[in-house]
């Protein structure tokens, strides 16, 4: 459990994040991006497709430095990272895919995030015998196993059925609301936003920027299907707006 | 059973050629497996065979080792690439005697130029093979190793080795054959032992029969360790694949 206080806070503040397209172009793909995360909140983030929100990831996560502006995380602290693919060591089964990113993992905390993702009973399986929910699962008790202070998620139920879409982002909101890890997801999809969050941002297309925030005080136990649909129409309504 | 049918085709041919041009030049295989019995009780046979089966170790390890560091670090670097891709082109190009011939001007006679010789003509194509598989390697495993700060060893261990294995394993075909032969020829040009120079002596002597009776078995030994393994080794690391290839 994180401790709580401004010294948890996660500040992302990105100036500007540029690249060159093969034709020698500079495009600016973020401008101003500026947000704070608070400890143990859950913040969604939403935006045109295109809108430069993976490249905001993985600015985040460190995989690139070469961006103007400052990522300010209080000292050891662990980030996960949940990738668009689940990308996972296909040579390796499922249980040493988790313990290769974990190597200091309890046995039995192990267990409880396998066993409440429904792993149980593939850890044995190599990557390829899955289904890609079955991946996605093992990518969140990957994640979930180096308990993560932050937690950043790239479209993590992207090209799933409905349904299955729906367990997981109840089984994802529960193990992370009983871990306190501080979370940020990005998604399109605006319900799953709203179901998850307790802010949901939202960016403008390129450069990308904060153009809105909505906070969602409901806790999502307790939202009625009236009030989901409210805040839909909001959102919608916003980056209509935006793109217009 | 083709196989079987396929050496025994061999086997016949060997005979008949026997018979047609004499045996002084091509002895019947009976002969030659006196021959063998002869060296392998007076036991040079043995300790010939077993100090180049040393040399070949010692030179393939060296080649693989430093060639697979080489070939991953020129992979992954352009500079480096750049740096010594020229290097590596005249060392492919180089013929494995002038190689050898300069090691024993340069270094002398010596144990360390006969294997230096042998694995500086084996490390210019492994550092090819393994280059390829370098430039291979998934970015996206490369990211996530780095996000989930896997250490070094992780990384070599579980993230790089096992795409490099396709690599690696054609690597070791190639060079298993390719050092051997090349073995032989640094013994019988600076070496006083080794099947490579009593071949040369066989050679002097005009004989064949001594000849085929240090090469047959030579044969035979590379083929079991390809068989046994070479090829085990390859399904074990291949066994996560769904559909072997």
């Amino acid at each position: 459990m994180s401790p709580v206080g401004a010294l948890t806070q996660l500040d992302v503040s990105v100036l500007r994040k540029t690249y060159q397209t093969a034709a020698g172009e500079t495009r600016t793909v973020l401008r101003d991006l500026a947000f704070t995360l608070q400890a143990g909140e859950v913040c969604a983030l939403i935006g045109p497709s295109g809108s430069g929100k993976t490249t905001l990831l993985r600015i985040m996560a460190g995989l690139d430095t070469d961006f103007e502006g400052t990522i300010t995380q209080p000292p050891h602290q662990k980030l996960a990272m949940v990738f668009q693919e689940p990308r996972l060591l296909p040579w390796r089964t499922v249980l040493q895919n988790i313990r290769l990113a974990a190597p200091q993992a309890d046995p039995a905390d192990l267990k409880q995030i396998t066993d409440s993702l429904g792993l149980a009973d593939h850890l044995t399986f190599f990557p390829g015998e899955l289904s890609l929910g079955l991946a996605r699962r093992v990518s969140f008790a990957r994640a979930l196993a180096i308990k993560p202070d932050i937690l950043v998620l790239d479209e993590p139920f992207v090209s799933l059925d409905n349904s299955l879409a729906v367990r997981l982002r109840d089984e994802l909101a529960t193990l992370v609301e009983a871990r306190h890890i501080t979370t940020l997801i990005v998604t399109h999809d605006v319900e799953e936003a709203i179901y998850l969050a307790d802010r949901i941002l939202m960016l403008s297309t390129k450069p990308a920027r904060v153009i809105a925030e909505i906070k969602i005080d409901k806790p999502r136990h307790a939202m009625t299907e009236a009030q989901v649909a409210r805040i839909k129409g909001e959102v919608i309504q916003l980056l209509t707006k935006s793109t217009a | 059973m083709l196989r079987l049918a396929s050496l025994l085709l061999l086997f016949l041919l060997w005979q008949s050629a026997s018979i047609f041009a004499g045996p002084r030049v091509v002895p019947e295989p009976l002969i030659v497996l006196t021959t063998m019995w002869r060296e392998i009780q007076s036991g040079a046979l043995p300790i010939n065979f077993g100090i180049t089966l040393l040399r070949v170790a010692a030179s393939f390890a060296v080649a693989m080792v430093l060639g697979t560091a080489l070939g991953l670090v020129m992979g992954r670097n352009k500079t480096v690439d750049r740096l010594f891709d020229p290097w590596l082109i005249v060392l492919l190009i180089l013929p494995a005697l002038v190689i050898i011939v300069l090691a024993y001007i340069w270094v002398g006679l010596t144990e360390a130029a006969a294997i230096g010789a042998v694995a500086l003509n084996k490390l210019p194509i492994t550092t090819a093979t393994i280059r390829e598989g370098a430039r291979a390697l998934d970015n996206n495993l490369q990211e996530m190793a780095q996000v989930f700060r896997m250490s070094f060893k992780t990384r070599l261990r579980h993230v790089l080795i096992p795409q490099l294995t396709p690599y690696i394993a054609a690597a070791t075909r190639a060079g298993l054959s390719l050092v051997w032969k090349i073995v032989l020829v640094v013994e019988l040009l600076g070496r006083s032992n080794g099947v490579g120079f009593e071949i040369g002596i066989a050679f002097q002597l005009f004989d064949v029969a001594l000849l085929l009776a240090y090469a047959l078995p030579f044969v035979g030994v590379m083929l079991a360790i390809e068989t046994f393994l070479v090829q085990p080794i390859e399904r074990h690391v291949s066994r996560w694949r769904p559909h072997p290839a």
